[in-house]
Protein backbone atom coordinates (compact mmCIF):
# COMPACT_ATOMS: atom_id res chain seq x y z
CA UNK A 1 0.00 0.00 0.00
CA UNK A 2 2.71 2.35 0.84
CA UNK A 3 3.95 1.44 -2.92
CA UNK A 4 0.63 2.63 -4.14
CA UNK A 5 0.17 5.58 -2.64
CA UNK A 6 4.13 7.11 -3.88
CA UNK A 7 2.42 5.77 -7.53
CA UNK A 8 -0.90 7.73 -6.57
CA UNK A 9 1.45 10.49 -5.51
CA UNK A 10 2.88 11.23 -8.49
CA UNK A 11 -0.02 10.68 -10.95
CA UNK A 12 -1.91 13.30 -8.68
CA UNK A 13 1.09 15.66 -9.01
CA UNK A 14 1.24 15.27 -13.01
CA UNK A 15 -2.65 15.59 -13.74
CA UNK A 16 -1.86 19.12 -11.26
CA UNK A 17 1.23 20.39 -12.94
CA UNK A 18 -0.19 19.26 -16.39
CA UNK A 19 -3.48 20.71 -15.83
CA UNK A 20 -2.26 23.93 -14.72
CA UNK A 21 0.10 24.20 -17.86
CA UNK A 22 -3.50 23.66 -19.82
CA UNK A 23 -5.14 26.16 -18.01
CA UNK A 24 -2.42 28.80 -18.25
CA UNK A 25 -0.85 27.96 -21.87
CA UNK A 26 -4.22 27.60 -23.82
CA UNK A 27 -6.13 29.91 -25.80
CA UNK A 28 -9.13 28.62 -25.64
CA UNK A 29 -10.68 29.92 -22.51
CA UNK A 30 -13.13 27.18 -22.54
CA UNK A 31 -10.03 24.29 -22.87
CA UNK A 32 -7.94 26.64 -20.27
CA UNK A 33 -11.19 25.82 -17.96
CA UNK A 34 -10.81 21.91 -18.28
CA UNK A 35 -7.24 22.01 -17.46
CA UNK A 36 -8.31 23.76 -14.18
CA UNK A 37 -10.99 21.29 -13.13
CA UNK A 38 -8.10 18.91 -14.07
CA UNK A 39 -5.85 20.31 -11.35
CA UNK A 40 -8.65 20.66 -9.03
CA UNK A 41 -9.67 17.04 -9.32
CA UNK A 42 -6.10 16.11 -8.99
CA UNK A 43 -6.19 18.13 -5.58
CA UNK A 44 -9.12 16.02 -4.11
CA UNK A 45 -6.86 13.14 -5.05
CA UNK A 46 -4.07 14.63 -2.82
CA UNK A 47 -6.74 15.23 -0.17
CA UNK A 48 -7.44 11.40 -0.43
CA UNK A 49 -3.63 11.08 -0.11
CA UNK A 50 -4.10 13.30 3.22
CA UNK A 51 -6.24 10.95 4.75
CA UNK A 52 -9.18 13.67 4.63
CA UNK A 53 -12.07 11.59 2.14
CA UNK A 54 -14.61 14.16 3.32
CA UNK A 55 -12.43 17.09 1.95
CA UNK A 56 -11.52 15.31 -1.24
CA UNK A 57 -15.47 14.95 -1.71
CA UNK A 58 -16.51 18.53 -0.70
CA UNK A 59 -13.72 19.68 -3.28
CA UNK A 60 -14.96 17.66 -5.88
CA UNK A 61 -18.40 18.75 -5.47
CA UNK A 62 -18.12 22.78 -4.52
CA UNK A 63 -14.84 23.29 -6.93
CA UNK A 64 -15.43 20.87 -9.33
CA UNK A 65 -19.07 20.79 -9.49
CA UNK A 66 -19.70 24.70 -8.17
CA UNK A 67 -16.88 26.79 -9.02
CA UNK A 68 -16.33 25.33 -12.43
CA UNK A 69 -19.80 25.76 -13.59
CA UNK A 70 -19.63 29.52 -12.14
CA UNK A 71 -16.72 30.23 -14.38
CA UNK A 72 -18.06 28.40 -17.16
CA UNK A 73 -21.52 31.03 -16.92
CA UNK A 74 -18.84 33.99 -16.41
CA UNK A 75 -16.92 33.09 -19.84
CA UNK A 76 -20.55 32.46 -21.45
CA UNK A 77 -21.02 36.36 -20.61
CA UNK A 78 -17.95 37.30 -22.17
CA UNK A 79 -16.91 37.82 -25.37
CA UNK A 80 -14.16 36.03 -25.23
CA UNK A 81 -13.15 34.39 -28.83
CA UNK A 82 -9.58 34.02 -28.80
CA UNK A 83 -8.88 36.59 -31.12
CA UNK A 84 -8.25 39.45 -28.23
CA UNK A 85 -5.36 41.69 -27.84
CA UNK A 86 -4.25 39.03 -25.32
CA UNK A 87 -4.18 36.17 -27.69
CA UNK A 88 -0.76 37.69 -28.80
CA UNK A 89 2.06 35.34 -27.70
CA UNK A 90 3.82 36.83 -24.25
CA UNK A 91 7.08 37.91 -24.10
CA UNK A 92 9.87 35.64 -23.19
CA UNK A 93 10.75 38.23 -20.40
CA UNK A 94 7.19 38.12 -19.16
CA UNK A 95 7.61 33.83 -18.70
CA UNK A 96 10.68 34.42 -16.79
CA UNK A 97 9.36 36.55 -14.22
CA UNK A 98 6.41 34.54 -13.81
CA UNK A 99 8.84 31.35 -13.48
CA UNK A 100 10.80 33.19 -11.01
CA UNK A 101 7.35 34.18 -8.97
CA UNK A 102 6.77 30.48 -8.81
CA UNK A 103 10.05 29.46 -7.52
CA UNK A 104 9.83 31.59 -5.17
CA UNK A 105 6.79 30.71 -3.55
CA UNK A 106 7.29 27.05 -4.23
CA UNK A 107 11.01 27.34 -2.34
CA UNK A 108 9.95 29.08 0.63
CA UNK A 109 7.06 26.65 1.38
CA UNK A 110 9.12 23.45 0.29
CA UNK A 111 12.35 24.85 1.76
CA UNK A 112 9.57 24.75 4.94
CA UNK A 113 8.36 21.52 4.89
CA UNK A 114 11.83 19.92 4.34
CA UNK A 115 13.36 21.58 7.49
CA UNK A 116 10.42 21.86 9.96
CA UNK A 117 8.32 18.94 8.78
CA UNK A 118 4.70 18.76 11.14
CA UNK A 119 4.26 15.69 13.61
CA UNK A 120 1.60 14.58 10.93
CA UNK A 121 3.51 14.64 7.99
CA UNK A 122 4.26 10.86 7.71
CA UNK A 123 0.93 9.16 9.77
CA UNK A 124 -1.65 12.04 9.26
CA UNK A 125 -4.25 11.51 11.77
CA UNK A 126 -7.71 10.74 10.21
CA UNK A 127 -10.82 12.75 11.84
CA UNK A 128 -14.29 11.36 11.52
CA UNK A 129 -16.83 13.57 10.05
CA UNK A 130 -18.87 12.81 13.21
CA UNK A 131 -15.94 14.59 14.77
CA UNK A 132 -16.31 17.53 12.65
CA UNK A 133 -19.81 17.94 13.35
CA UNK A 134 -19.48 17.72 17.37
CA UNK A 135 -16.57 20.75 16.82
CA UNK A 136 -19.06 22.57 14.62
CA UNK A 137 -22.12 22.05 17.14
CA UNK A 138 -20.33 22.63 20.44
CA UNK A 139 -17.00 24.65 20.30
CA UNK A 140 -17.03 26.20 16.99
CA UNK A 141 -20.45 26.84 17.54
CA UNK A 142 -20.70 30.93 16.83
CA UNK A 143 -18.81 30.71 13.70
CA UNK A 144 -21.07 27.78 12.43
CA UNK A 145 -23.86 30.47 12.80
CA UNK A 146 -21.51 33.15 11.62
CA UNK A 147 -21.16 30.98 8.38
CA UNK A 148 -24.63 31.01 7.32
CA UNK A 149 -24.42 34.81 7.72
CA UNK A 150 -21.68 35.17 5.29
CA UNK A 151 -23.57 32.78 3.26
CA UNK A 152 -26.56 35.18 3.29
CA UNK A 153 -24.56 38.55 2.65
CA UNK A 154 -22.52 36.48 -0.41
CA UNK A 155 -25.93 35.39 -1.96
CA UNK A 156 -28.12 38.68 -1.89
CA UNK A 157 -25.24 40.86 -2.40
CA UNK A 158 -24.70 38.94 -5.93
CA UNK A 159 -29.13 39.48 -6.15
CA UNK A 160 -28.50 42.87 -5.53
CA UNK A 161 -25.96 44.01 -7.89
CA UNK A 162 -27.40 41.86 -10.93
CA UNK A 163 -30.56 41.64 -10.11
CA UNK A 164 -32.24 44.88 -10.97
CA UNK A 165 -35.37 44.06 -13.64
CA UNK A 166 -35.23 46.77 -16.53
CA UNK A 167 -37.45 49.31 -17.00
CA UNK A 168 -38.06 49.70 -12.73
CA UNK A 169 -35.92 52.79 -11.67
CA UNK B 1 0.24 9.15 3.10
CA UNK B 2 -2.56 7.11 3.49
CA UNK B 3 -3.82 4.90 0.47
CA UNK B 4 -6.98 2.73 1.35
CA UNK B 5 -8.92 0.48 -0.99
CA UNK B 6 -11.62 2.85 -0.94
CA UNK B 7 -9.22 5.33 -2.96
CA UNK B 8 -8.56 2.45 -4.85
CA UNK B 9 -11.91 2.17 -5.68
CA UNK B 10 -12.78 5.23 -6.27
CA UNK B 11 -10.22 5.73 -9.04
CA UNK B 12 -10.84 2.51 -10.88
CA UNK B 13 -14.61 3.95 -11.35
CA UNK B 14 -12.84 7.65 -12.36
CA UNK B 15 -11.06 5.04 -15.15
CA UNK B 16 -13.98 3.09 -16.02
CA UNK B 17 -15.76 6.05 -16.90
CA UNK B 18 -13.08 7.86 -18.49
CA UNK B 19 -12.74 4.59 -21.02
CA UNK B 20 -16.38 5.23 -21.13
CA UNK B 21 -16.30 8.88 -22.83
CA UNK B 22 -12.85 8.03 -24.31
CA UNK B 23 -13.83 4.55 -25.97
CA UNK B 24 -15.50 5.43 -28.48
CA UNK B 25 -13.64 8.39 -29.66
CA UNK B 26 -10.77 6.46 -30.02
CA UNK B 27 -12.86 3.99 -31.51
CA UNK B 28 -14.21 6.32 -34.58
CA UNK B 29 -10.57 7.54 -34.78
CA UNK B 30 -9.43 4.23 -35.24
CA UNK B 31 -12.26 2.27 -37.43
CA UNK B 32 -14.18 5.38 -39.03
CA UNK B 33 -13.51 6.38 -42.51
CA UNK B 34 -11.55 9.87 -42.01
CA UNK B 35 -13.02 13.25 -43.35
CA UNK B 36 -11.51 16.50 -42.99
CA UNK B 37 -12.58 20.10 -44.03
CA UNK B 38 -15.97 21.28 -45.37
CA UNK B 39 -18.96 21.43 -43.01
CA UNK B 40 -17.40 19.45 -41.06
CA UNK B 41 -16.05 22.56 -38.50
CA UNK B 42 -19.29 24.12 -38.57
CA UNK B 43 -21.31 24.43 -35.45
CA UNK B 44 -23.91 21.83 -35.36
CA UNK B 45 -27.55 22.83 -34.57
CA UNK B 46 -30.10 20.59 -35.95
CA UNK B 47 -29.46 20.34 -39.67
CA UNK B 48 -29.65 24.07 -41.06
CA UNK B 49 -26.80 26.38 -41.09
CA UNK B 50 -25.99 28.24 -38.66
CA UNK B 51 -26.38 32.14 -38.22
CA UNK B 52 -23.41 34.14 -37.14
CA UNK B 53 -20.79 32.31 -34.91
CA UNK B 54 -21.22 29.62 -32.09
CA UNK B 55 -20.26 32.17 -29.42
CA UNK B 56 -23.51 33.65 -27.80
CA UNK B 57 -23.86 35.59 -25.14
CA UNK B 58 -26.08 34.04 -21.98
CA UNK B 59 -28.40 36.36 -19.93
CA UNK B 60 -26.66 36.91 -16.11
CA UNK B 61 -29.48 34.80 -14.85
CA UNK B 62 -27.61 31.89 -15.38
CA UNK B 63 -24.71 33.57 -13.51
CA UNK B 64 -27.16 34.21 -10.80
CA UNK B 65 -28.20 30.75 -10.31
CA UNK B 66 -24.48 29.31 -10.60
CA UNK B 67 -23.58 32.04 -7.33
CA UNK B 68 -26.73 30.82 -5.52
CA UNK B 69 -25.91 27.13 -5.99
CA UNK B 70 -22.29 27.82 -5.20
CA UNK B 71 -23.83 28.86 -2.03
CA UNK B 72 -26.09 26.49 -0.89
CA UNK B 73 -23.45 23.66 -1.85
CA UNK B 74 -20.65 25.47 0.74
CA UNK B 75 -24.17 25.16 3.18
CA UNK B 76 -24.27 21.55 2.56
CA UNK B 77 -20.47 21.50 3.38
CA UNK B 78 -21.38 21.83 6.42
CA UNK B 79 -24.73 20.40 6.91
CA UNK B 80 -23.15 17.17 6.32
CA UNK B 81 -21.13 17.09 9.31
CA UNK B 82 -23.12 18.32 11.85
CA UNK B 83 -26.07 15.84 10.29
CA UNK B 84 -23.60 12.93 10.81
CA UNK B 85 -23.30 14.15 14.54
CA UNK B 86 -26.83 15.39 15.29
CA UNK B 87 -27.80 11.26 16.12
CA UNK B 88 -25.94 11.67 18.75
CA UNK B 89 -26.54 14.66 20.67
CA UNK B 90 -29.15 15.30 23.36
CA UNK B 91 -31.42 18.15 24.61
CA UNK B 92 -32.77 21.14 22.34
CA UNK B 93 -29.89 23.18 22.39
CA UNK B 94 -28.07 21.39 19.42
CA UNK B 95 -31.66 21.24 17.60
CA UNK B 96 -31.76 25.20 18.36
CA UNK B 97 -28.21 25.89 16.57
CA UNK B 98 -29.18 23.36 13.62
CA UNK B 99 -32.45 25.63 13.38
CA UNK B 100 -30.44 29.06 13.68
CA UNK B 101 -28.39 27.91 10.94
CA UNK B 102 -31.14 26.74 8.52
CA UNK B 103 -33.42 29.72 9.53
CA UNK B 104 -30.97 32.10 7.93
CA UNK B 105 -30.30 30.14 4.84
CA UNK B 106 -34.55 30.74 4.39
CA UNK B 107 -34.05 34.36 4.97
CA UNK B 108 -32.13 34.40 2.04
CA UNK B 109 -34.51 32.28 -0.04
CA UNK B 110 -37.65 34.46 0.88
CA UNK B 111 -35.29 37.44 0.17
CA UNK B 112 -34.70 36.07 -3.26
CA UNK B 113 -38.41 34.88 -3.90
CA UNK B 114 -39.55 38.63 -3.03
CA UNK B 115 -37.19 40.01 -5.08
CA UNK B 116 -38.30 37.85 -7.88
CA UNK B 117 -35.26 36.07 -8.76
CA UNK B 118 -36.93 32.77 -9.31
CA UNK B 119 -39.16 33.92 -11.92
CA UNK B 120 -36.69 34.20 -14.77
CA UNK B 121 -37.06 37.57 -15.89
CA UNK B 122 -36.09 37.83 -19.47
CA UNK B 123 -34.59 41.32 -19.44
CA UNK B 124 -32.14 42.47 -16.70
CA UNK B 125 -31.06 46.14 -16.25
CA UNK B 126 -27.29 45.77 -16.14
Amino acid sequence: MELMAKIAFWIYALIILGGGIVAVGSSSLVRALMGLISTLVGVAGMYMLLGTPFMAFMQLLIYVGAVAVLIFFAVMLTDAHGRGDESEPAPIRQHLFALGAVMAVGGVLSWLIMNRPPASSLVPAEVSIEQLGHGLLESYFLAFELISVVLLVAMSGAVLLAWEKRGKK
Amino acid sequence: MVFSWLHLAIVLFLLGGLLFGVGPLLLAVLLGPQAKGGDLGMPFECGMRPHGSSWVKWGISYYCYALIFLAFDVDVLYLFPVATAYGSTEGWLPFVKVFIFLFVLGISIVYFWAKGVFSWPRRIKL
